[in-house]
């Protein structure tokens, strides 16, 4: 997962100009995310 | 120090929060793909396993400088995804606050951390006994926050 490409999801979504598949990727980004903070913690 | 990650009270936002993301706002889906519901539920179960997680899981990322610098950079790419989105839901703002907070507390070096996590960059002053103490409210706080962001991402959702 890169950086830039979250946070430029998240500015289309802010400008609400993200398409229903940039949507979605952002939420498994997101989910990515939260799991490798989850995976940080646990093992 | 204002103590917003208070233990008691944030575990009760936690279940909250969750109980309410996951049973109370329905999807809209003929309006969504069946792909984002999917991802949204995959999230959810992300959420709710980290504002499950205990004090003795932080013990061992506490005691290791690389541990605390890994984590300390995705609470910083978190935060970041909240600051981006916070001038349309305020209310990550406070979320984003917490997730610096607890990001400079684990990694004094992370300035972006440290300049957005204001109400919290004395801890990254603290000495380690001092952060062990902090545990229960930081572990609260990561529920708080993650489910705080998606539940505020599912209202954008149902708006747009």
């Amino acid at each position: 997962m890169e950086q830039e490409k979250i946070l430029e999801l998240a500015e289309k979504i802010k400008n609400q100009t993200a398409s229903e598949e940039e949507l979605t990727q952002f939420t498994k980004e997101l989910t990515e995310l939260l799991g490798g903070i989850k995976k940080d913690i646990t093992k | 120090m204002e103590n917003f990650l208070n233990k008691q009270n944030s575990e009760e936002l936690v279940i909250n929060s969750t109980e309410k993301t996951l049973e109370g706002e329905n999807f809209h889906e003929e309006e969504i793909s069946q792909e984002r519901v999917d991802a949204l539920k995959n999230a959810e179960q992300e959420i709710q396993e980290i504002a499950q997680l205990t004090e003795n899981d932080l013990v061992e990322v506490i005691d290791s400088p690389e541990k605390k610098k890994a984590l300390s950079e995705k609470l910083t790419l978190l935060a970041k995804v909240g600051d981006v989105l916070k001038e349309q839901w305020p209310a990550i703002a406070a979320s984003v606050v917490a997730l610096a907070g607890i990001a400079v507390s684990l990694d004094a070096g992370n300035d972006w951390a440290a300049q957005h996590g204001t109400q919290l960059v004395d801890s990254a002053y603290m000495g380690v006994e001092k952060i062990t103490s902090m545990i229960g409210g930081v572990v609260s706080g990561f529920g708080i926050v993650a489910t705080g962001l998606l539940y505020s991402y599912r209202k954008f959702e149902k708006t747009n």
